[in-house]
C-alpha cells in the first residue's frame, strides 16, 4: 500500500476500533490508541526519510488521476509536518494516561476516537493536494474538535458551541473562495489551479476569492481579531482535549495559508492587492494585543491561549513580509512553536493535576514537588522568550532579521516587546514556583511515564535549536520558491 | 594567526558541567563537593593545556552547529579568551574551598542547588570566554544570566525576590531589548557576526548607525555595569558571599567587561570606531561611572554593598581601557579584568569570613574586628591595596598601564578621573582597615582573644591575597596575553 496513506490509515482503523473495543473495555481502546498513533507516527516518519531521499510523493484516491480525482501530495514540508502533528499526538497521548482512561471513564472510547479523529484530520489537511478536499478535512478535524473541547468542564459545552458558530463561519468563508475559484477556472486541484490561474487575468472575483479564503483562515487559525474562540475554547474545556488542539490546530492553518500563498495563488496577485499589508497589521496588533493580554490574565491556562494568539501573529506576519528570511522564520516558528505549545501545555497539565485551581499559586512550591516537570515547563518558556540555543530563539531570529530587511520596524518592535513581555510572565510564574510553599496537602508527584515523554518534547527544543541550520536547509529551501529573495 | 581545530575548548566549557550529576546524586556532602572540586580541577588542567599554544600566538577553534548563515555556534580560544578562563577556572576552585567554610559554617539551605547552579554558571562564564561570535557569546551570555538567578535569590525570602526581579529585569531586559536588535542589524549590515580582530567591515553602515549600535551593544550589556545600567549590582548583593565574591567579582561583572572589550575590538574594531569618534562616549560614561560609583560607595555602611559600589567603578576601568583605544590602555584594561578579580574576591571572602565568624555585616561595627580576625584582615588590607593601585600588588600594574593609555591619548582629564578614583578608593577601604587594627579601646567593638572563621573560609582568601602580591612581581602570563590580544 501506498505510503502516504499508510500513515492516516492506523488512525481512522483505530477511531473505528477504538468505539469497538470501548463495547468490551474501555482500557482496551486506550491501548488501540496508543497503537493506531504510534503506528501513524511510524509511517510518517518513514514517508519523510523518503521524501528527503526521493523528492516529492504523490497518491491518487483510488486510482483517479488529477486534476479529477483527489490527490495526496506529500513534500518535504508537509512530510515533517505530518511527523509534528502524529508525534506530538502521541506524546501528549502517553502524557494524558490517567486522565483518559479514569477521568472519562464511559466515555473513554469516545474519547479516543474522536482523538484519533482530530489528528487524521489535521494530517489530511497537511497531505492533501485538493482545495474541496481541503475544506471536508478542515471540517473534520473541526468537528472532532468541537466535540473533544465540549467533553467535560461546566463551561465548556458553551465555549464549544461558540467555537463551533465561529469556525463554522470561517469554514464557510473558506469554501466559498474555493466556490469562486472553481466557477473561474473549473479546477480544484490544487498543482492544477495554480497553472490556470497563472495565466488567468487578475480579476475581482480572483481578489474576491482570495479575499474570502484568507478570511476563512484567520478566523480558523485565531489571528487577531478573530481570535475570539481560542481562550475560551481552550481554557473552559477539559485542559487534556486543549493539550491535543492547542498545538496542531493553529499551525496547521498557518500551514495551510503558507501552501495557498506559495503554490496556488499566481506570483503578482499579492502585489496588487491590500492583503500583505493588512496581514501584517493585525499580526502585529495580534503580537501586541496576545502578549498583554496574556500578562493580564490571572489563569495560568488562559496566559498561555494568549500567548498563542500572540505567535499566531508571528507566523503571520513572517508570511506577509514575505522575503525568504523571514518565510524562513515562519516556517521554523510553525514548528518551534508547535514544539513549545506542546511542552508548556502538557507540563501546566501535568501540574494543574495536582491543584483544585488554575491561579498563579497554583504554581506554589513546584520546582520541590516536580522538578523535572518545572524543568521542561522552564525550558518551553525560555523557548517562548527567545534564549539561544533553544528553538524559539531561531525562528524568531529570522523573523526579525526578514522584518529588519523588509524594513518593517513595527513589527520587530513586536517581537522584541512581546520577548519581553514573556520574560515577565514566564518569571512571575518561576518566582511562585520557587518561592513560596504551597499549602495544599494533596500529594504531588511525578511518574516516569509522564515526565519521560516530557523531558523529550524539551530535549526536541534543544535540538530544534542547534539543528535549525540543518532544518532550513533540508525542509524549508525545498519548499521556498529559489528566485525568492 | 593559526588556527588549531581542536575539541579541546568544547571539553573545557562542558567540563564544569561534568559535576553536576555528581553533585545530584552524591550522598554525603563530602562527596558533592567533591564533585565540584574535581570539576574545577579538570577545567583548569583543560583550559591551562591550551595556554602555551595561545601564548604562541595560536587559537583553538572548533564549529558546534551552523544554526544561521555565516553565524554558527562555534567555540574560538584567542589571548584575551584564555586570559578570562584561567582567571575564572582558577578562582572557582578556590571558591569551591571557601564556599565549603562558608555554607556550611553558616548552615545554608538547600546546598545542592547551590553548586549545581554554580556549575551551571561557570560553564556560561568559560563559554563566554572561548565564543567564537557575537551570536555564541550572546548565548552563553544569556545562559548565565538564567543560571544565577537561583544562586543572587538563594535564600527565598523576600528581599531576595525584590533583588532577583531588578537583577534580571535590568540584565535580561537590557540584552533582549538592545544588544539583540543591534545584534540582528549588524548580522543584516555585514553579513557575519564573527570576532574579527580590527572588527568587522562596517563601511556601508553610515557613522550614526554605528554609533546607535555600539551605544546599544555597550549599553546593553547590562553585566558591565556602566551607569545607567549598574543597580543591579547592589541588589544581587543579597546572595550568600560565595556567589556574590565569584559571581559578583568576577564570573558576572566580568562577562560584562569581557563582552565590552570583544565589542570594541572584534566586533566593531578600534579604528572604526576612532574614526566616528565614539570612544569619547565609551570613556566620558566609564569616567563618570568610575567617580560617581566612588562616591557612592563612600556613604555605605553596608561592607558588600561598599564593595558592590568599588565593583562598579572598578568595572568601568576596563571600560576606559577599551574606550581609550590604544595599546596601552587597552592591555591595562585586559589585565584589570584579572587584576580586579583576584583583589575584589579577597575583599568579599573577607567581608563573608567576618558574617560567619561574627555574624557582622556594617563597617561601624567592625571596629577592633582585626584584634579578633588579624588574618583576615591582614587579606583584606592586601585586597584593597590591589583594588586603590598601591605595590606591591597587581592592582598597580594594571592602573600603571591605564594611565599610560591616558596619557598615550593626551586625555589628561581621564588620567585626572583615574588618579581621583584612586583616592577615593582609598578613602573607602583605608579607614575600614585602620579602624580594624587602631581604636581606642573604648570604641572597639570586636577585641581578642584571636578567633577566626572556620579555615576553610581563612586560607582561601589567605590563597586570593597572596596571588594579589604575587601578580605584581610575576604578571608575565596576564601580560603576554592581554598584550597579544590587544595587538
Amino acid at each position: 500500500m501506498h505510503d502516504v496513506v499508510l500513515t492516516i490509515l492506523p488512525l481512522l482503523f483505530g477511531a473505528f476500533l477504538a468505539l469497538v473495543a470501548g463495547w468490551i473495555r474501555p482500557k482496551f481502546s486506550y491501548s488501540i490508541g496508543v497503537i493506531g498513533l504510534a503506528g501513524s507516527v511510524f509511517f510518517t516518519l518513514r514517508v519523510l526519510a523518503k521524501v528527503v531521499t526521493d523528492g516529492t510523493l504523490s497518491y491518487s484516491m483510488g486510482g483517479w488521476a488529477p486534476p479529477w480525482g483527489i490527490v495526496f501530495v506529500v513534500d518535504a514540508l508537509s512530510a515533517a509536518m505530518l511527523v509534528l502533528i502524529a508525534a506530538s499526538s502521541l506524546i501528549t497521548y502517553v502524557v494524558y494516561h490517567d486522565e483518559i482512561v479514569d477521568h472519562f471513564k464511559e466515555k473513554t472510547a469516545a474519547f479516543v476516537a474522536l482523538i484519533l479523529l482530530v489528528v487524521a484530520g489535521h494530517m489530511g489537511i497537511v497531505a492533501t493536494g485538493d482545495l474541496f478536499n481541503l475544506y471536508v478535512l478542515i471540517e473534520v478535524a473541526a468537528l472532532s474538535g468541537y466535540a473533544l473541547l465540549g467533553f467535560s468542564g461546566d463551561r465548556s459545552p458553551l465555549s464549544s458551541l461558540s467555537y463551533l458558530c465561529i469556525g463554522s463561519v470561517g469554514a464557510s468563508f473558506y469554501l466559498l473562495g474555493v466556490g469562486y475559484l472553481y466557477i473561474m477556472t473549473g479546477s480544484l486541484n490544487l498543482a492544477d489551479l495554480s497553472g490556470l490561474l497563472e495565466i488567468a487575468q487578475v480579476s475581482t472575483s480572483l481578489q474576491a476569492a482570495v479575499a474570502v479564503m484568507m478570511l476563512g483562515l484567520w478566523v480558523k487559525m485565531a489571528l487577531f481579531p478573530f481570535h475570539g474562540w481560542l481562550p475560551g475554547a481552550y481554557s473552559n474545556s477539559s485542559f487534556v482535549s486543549a493539550s491535543f488542539l492547542a498545538p496542531m490546530t493553529t499551525k496547521v492553518m498557518v500551514y495551510v495559508m503558507l501552501r495557498l500563498v506559495l503554490s496556488l495563488f499566481p506570483g503578482n496577485l499579492l502585489d496588487t492587492n491590500m492583503l500583505p499589508e493588512v496581514g501584517l497589521v493585525l499580526a502585529t496588533a495580534a503580537i501586541f494585543f496576545g502578549s498583554i493580554m496574556a500578562y493580564r490574565q490571572k489563569d495560568l491556562r488562559r496566559t498561555l491561549c494568549y500567548i498563542l494568539v500572540a505567535e499566531v501573529g508571528y507566523m503571520v506576519g513572517g508570511l506577509f513580509i514575505g522575503n525568504r528570511e523571514a518565510m524562513t522564520g515562519t516556517i521554523l516558528h510553525i514548528f518551534a512553536d508547535a514544539l513549545m505549545t506542546l511542552t508548556l501545555f502538557v507540563a501546566l497539565g501535568s501540574i494543574l493535576r495536582h491543584r483544585a485551581e488554575s491561579g498563579l499559586s497554583s504554581m506554589k512550591g513546584m520546582f520541590k514537588s516536580m522538578p523535572f516537570t518545572m524543568a521542561s515547563f522552564v525550558l518551553a518558556g525560555m523557548s517562548m522568550i527567545g534564549v539561544p540555543p533553544l528553538f524559539g530563539f531561531f525562528s524568531k531570529w529570522r523573523l526579525l532579521s526578514g522584518a529588519l530587511e523588509a524594513g518593517e520596524f513595527g513589527f520587530m518592535a513586536g517581537l522584541l516587546v512581546s520577548s519581553l513581555v514573556n520574560v515577565v510572565i514566564f518569571f512571575r510564574i518561576f518566582e511562585t514556583a520557587f518561592f513560596e510553599s504551597s499549602e495544599d496537602k494533596t500529594p504531588t508527584g511525578e511518574h516516569w511515564a509522564r515526565t519521560a515523554p516530557l523531558a523529550l518534547t524539551a530535549l526536541l527544543l534543544i535540538l530544534g535549536g542547534v539543528y535549525s541550520g540543518l532544518i532550513v536547509e533540508t525542509i524549508v529551501a525545498n519548499v521556498l520558491p529559489t528566485d525568492l529573495i | 594567526m593559526s588556527g588549531i581545530l581542536s575539541i579541546q575548548p568544547l571539553l573545557a566549557v562542558a567540563a564544569p558541567l561534568t559535576a553536576i550529576p555528581g553533585i545530584l546524586s552524591a550522598r554525603t556532602p563530602n562527596i558533592r563537593e567533591a564533585w565540584s572540586f574535581a570539576a574545577a580541577l579538570l577545567l583548569m588542567g583543560l583550559v591551562l593545556s591550551m595556554a602555551p599554544s595561545v601564548l604562541d600566538g595560536k587559537t583553538y577553534t572548533l564549529v558546534l552547529a551552523e544554526v544561521l548563515p555565516n553565524a554558527p555556534l562555534a567555540f574560538r580560544v584567542d589571548g584575551l579568551g584564555m586570559l578570562f578562563a584561567i582567571v575564572a577556572s582558577t578562582l572557582w576552585i578556590i571558591t569551591s574551598a571557601y564556599s565549603i567554610g562558608y555554607m556550611r559554617a553558616s548552615q545554608e539551605h538547600a546546598q545542592t542547588r547551590f553548586y549545581t547552579y554554580f556549575a551551571a554558571a561557570l560553564f556560561s562564564t568559560i563559554g563566554v570566554a572561548f565564543s567564537a561570535n557575537l551570536l555564541t557569546m550572546y548565548m552563553f551570555y544569556e545562559l548565565l544570566s538564567f543560571s544565577t538567578y537561583p544562586l543572587v535569590t538563594h535564600h527565598q525570602d523576600d528581599d531576595s525576590r525584590k533583588a532577583g526581579r531588578k537583577y534580571l529585569g535590568l540584565i535580561v531586559g537590557s540584552s533582549i531589548g538592545m544588544v539583540l536588535p543591534a545584534m540582528v542589524v549588524l548580522y543584516h549590515l555585514t553579513g557575519t557576526l564573527d570576532f574579527t580582530a580590527g572588527g568587522v567591515a562596517l563601511a556601508s553602515a553610515s557613522p550614526t548607525t554605528i554609533a546607535v549600535l555600539f551605544g546599544l551593544m555597550i549599553f546593553g550589556f547590562a553585566k558591565a555595569a556602566l551607569m545607567p545600567m549598574h543597580a543591579w549590582l547592589p541588589a544581587a548583593m543579597v546572595a550568600p558571599t560565595p556567589v556574590s565574591s565569584l559571581l559578583h567579582a568576577v564570573a558576572v561583572v566580568k562577562v560584562g567587561a569581557f563582552c565590552l572589550l570583544r565589542v570594541v575590538m572584534d566586533v566593531f574594531g578600534v579604528e572604526t570606531l576612532m574614526a566616528i569618534g565614539v570612544n569619547d562616549l565609551l570613556t566620558g560614561v566609564a569616567a563618570t561611572t568610575m567617580i560617581v560609583a566612588s562616591l557612592v560607595a563612600l556613604s555605605q555602611d553596608g561592607l558588600k554593598r561598599r564593595l558592590a559600589y568599588s565593583t562598579i567603578g572598578q568595572l568601568s576601568y576596563i571600560a576606559l581601557g577599551a574606550g581609550l583605544m590604544n595599546a596601552a590602555g587597552l592591555t591595562g584594561g585586559m589585565m584589570h579584568v584579572a587584576m580586579h578579580a583576584f583583589g575584589k574576591i579577597t575583599l568579599f571572602f573577607c567581608a563573608g569570613a567576618i558574617y560567619v565568624a561574627t555574624g557582622e555585616k556594617y563597617i561601624s561595627r567592625m571596629t577592633g574586628i582585626g584584634r579578633r580576625m588579624p588574618w583576615t584582615m591582614a587579606a583584606f588590607f592586601i585586597g584593597s591595596l590591589s583594588i586603590i593601585g598601591i605595590p606591591p600588588t597587581g592592582g598597580f600594574l594594571s592602573k600603571w598601564m591605564l594611565l599610560n593609555g591616558c596619557l598615550d591619548s593626551g586625555q589628561w582629564i581621564l588620567a585626572g578621573a583615574l588618579v581621583v578614583s584612586s583616592l577615593l578608593n582609598a578613602a573607602y577601604f583605608l579607614p575600614i582597615v585602620y579602624r580594624a587594627w587602631f581604636c581606642p579601646e573604648g570604641q572597639a567593638v570586636h577585641a581578642g582573644p584571636v578567633r577566626e572563621a572556620p579555615l576553610a573560609c581563612v586560607i582561601p582568601l589567605l590563597v586570593t591575597a597572596g596571588i594579589s602580591m604575587a601578580l605584581f612581581f610575576w604578571p608575565d602570563v596576564f601580560f603576554n596575553l592581554a598584550q597579544m590580544a590587544a595587538n
